[in-house]
């Protein structure tokens, strides 16, 4: 039997090497879609792991402030403890050389570690004594193109300062994944240099042997005080992961749908090879075959196909994922502030995961064809096949399942509100009544449509009769289609949403910041000489500016942002979700909150509702005075008066600044101006439009991967239509033949095929198109919501539509190319049998 | 005038070693005739209908339809002739399943771009052979009688000057064979079409105005 194995697989493979390839291409696309997203998720949480474990080493804890910074004078607590052996401060300094960004881990260098520069073993002597000591990676310094004693300028928030190249160690030896960006200083020197007196982020902890962590981390918290945490390793990584969870969930169940799309094209190709080899295996039955050797056949054939397709789709995944990986590192940066990655590692459990994909992909897509297959009897495998038939029978039932899953999901969305992942499950569920609504919409049309020539309305019922292949090409376009639809929409919507909440939030003309993000708890400000030279500008006619702190708000780190209510010239209107009246005053008289959406839909949080703030200073009840829409961060934001900030924080320097010019000022010519007056100030000036132009440029870059794998589920789907038009070509040769018989000229029966191409897309394209619309809707009113807090109002980004559609198309008549052609070719003696 | 003529036409298939299936067949058809030709399975029978058509073109030789050398035709032009000129009827009906009687009737008018312009004859054609009431259904819900009168009425749709049988009651039973037979025979006359019909049966040929016997690739007068 294995002999015959492999001789009909290799007639299988060089009779339809295309139908052969693009099956396999369906398991191999469906395979690196899925590495490539877990690969690039996997990796941005071990470069997260990675980093903390260069600095920390093989301390059993750290102790973290939950808001703001830690003073240094807890270090005495910790190392107070009973189990501790070694407590080391740490202070993190986040910086920038030209266009190089360092990540400045300061510690106590006269203690051992951190791991970050433990490669070279050498003890740093010269580090406390030569002004501006730092350890780059080797990688940064040649960056920088500085060596060993030479100095260079860093900037941080508004302080610039000079450092000396003191050492190169490469923490990479030892932590592959840690950041090149990472640079080492003596805690005293950075806390000096960078106006940090006092004030540490870390303090990691060694305890002594034998010592129970989790109980010394109760002892310490309890020392410590209710606004620190001391966490694990691993509990810091799954900070992390925590952080990218939406993030990941999100893009994981977008791979998920390529690879379903990827199941219907496997099963469409197999369901094709085992109609066409109906006999050949009914044949073997008659020879004795038992069933399970027949069925071995079969399922060789499909496991050889899960291997190649896994075989292709992994190396391609890693491909995609390293090509991919900027991008994605960019988006983490940016809104998640977690370090970049900059190398990938394959851990083997992306490798089993894909081939578990691959092989399961496979097997499933094979499941129906299987299963028919062990109910056939001898008789009726020997006779013609009579799926088509079956399925058009089961049409019908079909789209009853259909229009009953879809009263269940709607039903299912009204009883599961408030449960998160329930969007998911409308997703999946919208998707399934989509494909049992295939069969019947196909059918229906071809029916309905009355051919006069040979055109597209014959192409059109031309694939009515053949539905087992049309049907699978069809639903698998659709979800596709859905899929595109329902993300350009998504998308789209929340581009148009943005831009106008810009519109309504960002209303100066010039905006100040500095180079820097700063640390939690210590926005970089802008300092004394910024905000003079800022005063001292003529054309303005308000300066407004903004501080940031952190508080504690139902167990989450807040940002707080502080602005001025009542300030002369500037308009003080925020995108609010209800009405105004009273809101500025409940802000500026009564110590009342501006929560930003995310937060209160994740607080469950409504106007008038008093919160507990948590700040340094103590616990405090302030009422809600007002939500409004906001983007910046999904971890939420309130903002208060400038007044009740002082109360609740201190008072803080000013982190950003916004210009408001006079009437008639040029706004660009003042930009100018002002970079030129600032100098080397480290701050940053842009213009009203620029900062939009970032805002979009830092979105676009967010859904660049969502792109990909869109265009890689596409792809997909266009396969399924050349595959599907291909085994047409083939089933159909006597139906061809007939036309060619009766007269019908080459290009005439091109055309029909290329006709049978566009139906194929425009049946997909108006299946994709509700299944679009609904996905829309559950994106934006229920996946959104329960994970990031949004509201996007919806928008019809018409031209990118359109220009999808006729993509789309465009791809249909494409895939259709080929099989027209061998199809064009076939010749009228074909015509012997009775196999119409 | 001659209809059909056959000038010492040989066929030789490039596969199956140079199998030689017609052997200098010379044959004269005049218009307006019936004509049958006897043969055994593998005789070259469909070859030389398949030449007829201009499905095939001859190793050597010539086939003339109406005048016209067939071989001096590209692909295309004989696919033009075929369709304006010539009828087929074919052993297994070869009816679409996804088309109704009254479209797989149409087809060729539909393949040449004017199935409107047909939709009467259609009609008419269908009333001649009893199954008007069917026009609508399906074509797969017909007996295998009830096909080969539609596949006769798809043949005589564009008003062939020639039309071609291969073996039109090969796959019927006695009676009903005899009564399609009878059909084809009539409608051709009625129509002033020249019919070449390939059979099994002697009892069939003899209702033909000649007789031809294939054997071994060499045709004979009967």
């Amino acid at each position: 039997m294995l002999r015959y194995f492999t001789r009909a697989l290799g007639a299988l493979i060089t009779k339809s090497p295309a139908l052969y390839a693009l099956t396999v291409m369906g398991v191999a696309l469906g395979v690196a879609s899925i590495v490539t997203i877990q690969l690039i998720n996997a990796n941005a949480v071990a470069a997260f792991a990675a980093s903390v474990r260069a600095v920390t080493g093989d301390d059993e804890l750290t102790v973290v402030s939950r808001f703001g910074g830690l003073d240094e004078k807890l270090l005495a607590r910790v190392l107070a403890d009973q189990d501790t052996a070694r407590a080391r401060p740490v202070l993190r300094v986040d910086a920038v050389a030209g266009e190089e960004r360092l990540d400045i881990v300061a510690t106590d260098l006269t203690q051992p570690g951190p791991v970050l520069l433990t490669p070279s073993g050498e003890r740093f002597g010269d580090a406390l004594v030569t002004p501006g000591w730092i350890a780059l990676s080797p990688k940064l310094a040649a960056s920088l193109n500085k060596r060993l004693g030479e100095t260079f300028e860093v900037v941080s928030g508004s302080t610039r300062r000079k450092l000396t190249v003191g050492a190169l160690v490469d923490a990479r030896k030892s932590l592959p994944l840690a950041s090149s960006s990472l640079a080492v200083m003596d805690i005293a020197q950075a806390q000096s240099m960078f106006g940090a007196a006092g004030v540490l982020d870390e303090i990691a902890v060694d305890l002594v042997d034998g010592a129970d962590v989790h109980a010394a981390a109760e002892r310490i918290t309890a020392a410590l005080g209710g606004d620190v945490a001391v966490l694990t390793p691993d509990e810091r990584a799954e900070e992390a992961a925590g952080l990218l969870r939406a993030f990941r969930l999100n893009l994981t169940a977008l791979s998920l749908i390529s690879i379903a799309v990827g199941v219907f094209l496997i099963h469409g190709a197999l369901q094709a090879t085992l109609l066409r080899r109906r006999t050949e295996l009914g044949v073997l039955r008659a020879l004795g075959a038992t069933r399970a050797q027949v069925m071995g056949l079969v399922l060789g054939e499909v496991v050889l196909i899960g291997v190649i397709g896994t075989g292709l789709g992994v190396p391609c995944g890693i491909a995609a994922a390293r090509a991919n990986i900027d991008v994605v590192s960019g988006t983490l940066t940016n809104l998640y502030l977690l370090q970049a990655v900059e190398t990938l590692e394959v851990p083997a459990w992306i490798v089993a995961v894909g081939a578990l994909v691959g092989m399961g992909s496979a097997l499933l897509g094979a499941a129906v064809s299987l299963l028919e297959l062990r109910r056939e009897d001898t008789r009726s495998l020997l006779t013609v096949a009579t799926l088509q038939e079956s399925l058009l029978a089961l049409a019908p039932r079909l789209l009853g399942a259909s229009l009953s899953l879809a009263a269940m999901t709607a039903v299912f969305a009204a009883v599961a509100r408030g449960w998160a992942p329930a969007g998911f499950v409308i997703a999946v569920c919208i998707l399934v009544v989509l494909v049992l609504a295939t069969p019947w919409l196909v059918v229906r049309v071809a029916r309905w449509l009355e051919p006069r020539t040979l055109g597209f309305a014959f192409s059109v019922r031309t694939l009515g009769q053949k539905l087992a292949s049309n049907a699978f090409a069809v639903a698998a376009l659709a979800i596709a289609v859905s899929m595109m639809f329902g993300i350009t929409l998504m998308v789209g919507s929340f581009r148009a949403t943005l831009d106008t909440w810009i519109g309504m939030s960002i209303r100066a003309d010039i905006y100040v910041s500095p180079l820097t993000h700063g640390r939690r708890g210590r926005a970089p400000a802008l300092g004394d000489a910024v905000l003079a030279a800022l005063s001292a500008t003529k054309e303005a006619r308000a300066i407004d500016t903004l501080r940031y702190g952190e508080v504690l708000i139902g167990g989450r780190v807040v940002r707080l942002s502080a602005v001025t209510i009542d300030l002369p010239g500037v308009p003080r209107r925020w995108p609010l979700m209800h009405d105004a009246t009273g809101v500025l005053e409940m802000v500026r008289d009564a110590q009342g909150l501006l929560v930003s959406e995310p937060l209160a839909r994740k607080a469950g949080l409504t106007r008038g509702d008093r919160v507990t703030v948590t700040t340094k200073s103590g616990a405090h009840s302030l009422p809600v005075a007002g939500i409004f829409y906001d983007y910046t961060t999904e971890q939420g934001t309130v903002t208060v008066d400038i007044s009740t900030f002082r109360a609740l924080v201190g008072d803080l320097p000013p982190a950003n600044a916004a210009l408001y010019l006079r009437d008639g000022s040029d706004v660009d010519a003042v930009v100018a101006d002002l970079q030129q007056r600032l100098g080397d100030a480290t701050v940053v000036v842009r213009s009203n439009a620029r900062l939009r132009a970032t805002i979009m440029d830092i979105f676009d870059q967010t859904f660049a991967i969502t792109i990909i794998l869109q265009g890689m589920s596409f792809l997909i789907a266009v396969a399924g239509i050349t595959l599907t038009l291909l085994v047409l070509a083939r089933e159909r040769a006597a139906e061809l033949a007939l036309y060619r018989a009766l007269g019908a000229t080459r290009a005439q029966v091109f055309r029909l095929f290329v006709g049978q191409g566009v139906a194929l897309g425009l049946f997909g394209l108006a299946l994709g198109a509700v299944g679009g619309a609904a996905l829309v809707m559950v994106l934006i009113l229920l996946i959104n919501r329960a994970y990031f807090g949004w509201t996007i109002q919806l928008s019809l980004p018409a031209l990118t539509l359109a220009r999808q559609a006729a993509t789309i198309i465009a791809a249909a008549v494409i895939a259709a190319l080929y099989p027209a052609l061998l199809a064009s070719r076939t010749p009228a003696q074909e015509l012997v049998r009775d196999d119409l | 005038m001659s209809a059909l003529i056959f000038d010492k036409v040989s066929k030789r298939f490039a596969d199956g070693g140079g199998r030689l299936v017609l052997d200098g067949v010379s044959v004269s058809i005049e218009a307006g005739k019936r004509v049958a030709i006897i043969g055994r399975s593998g005789s070259g029978k469909s070859t030389l209908l398949h030449l007829a058509a201009g499905i095939e073109v001859p190793t050597s030789g010539a086939v003339r339809l109406f005048g016209q050398s067939l071989q001096a035709l590209d692909d295309r032009a004989r696919t033009l002739l075929r369709r304006d000129t010539v009828g087929l009827v074919f052993q297994f009906f070869h009816l679409l399943p996804h088309l109704t009687v009254a479209e797989n009737v149409t087809l060729p008018a539909m393949i040449a771009g004017h199935a409107g312009e047909h939709a009467g004859r259609a009609r008419a054609l269908l009333e001649r052979v009893g199954l008007a009431d069917r026009a609508g259904d399906s074509a797969q819900k017909l007996s295998g009688g009830e096909m080969q009168r539609v596949a006769i009425c798809r043949a005589l749709l564009m008003k062939p000057k020639l039309l071609l049988a291969d073996e039109p009651t090969g796959n019927l039973d006695d009676a009903t064979g005899r009564g399609v037979m009878q059909l084809l025979l009539e409608a051709t006359r009625d129509e002033g079409a020249t019919l070449v019909y390939v059979t099994h049966s002697t009892e069939l040929a003899a209702l033909a105005d000649s007789r031809y016997v294939l054997h071994s690739g060499v045709l004979e007068s009967a």
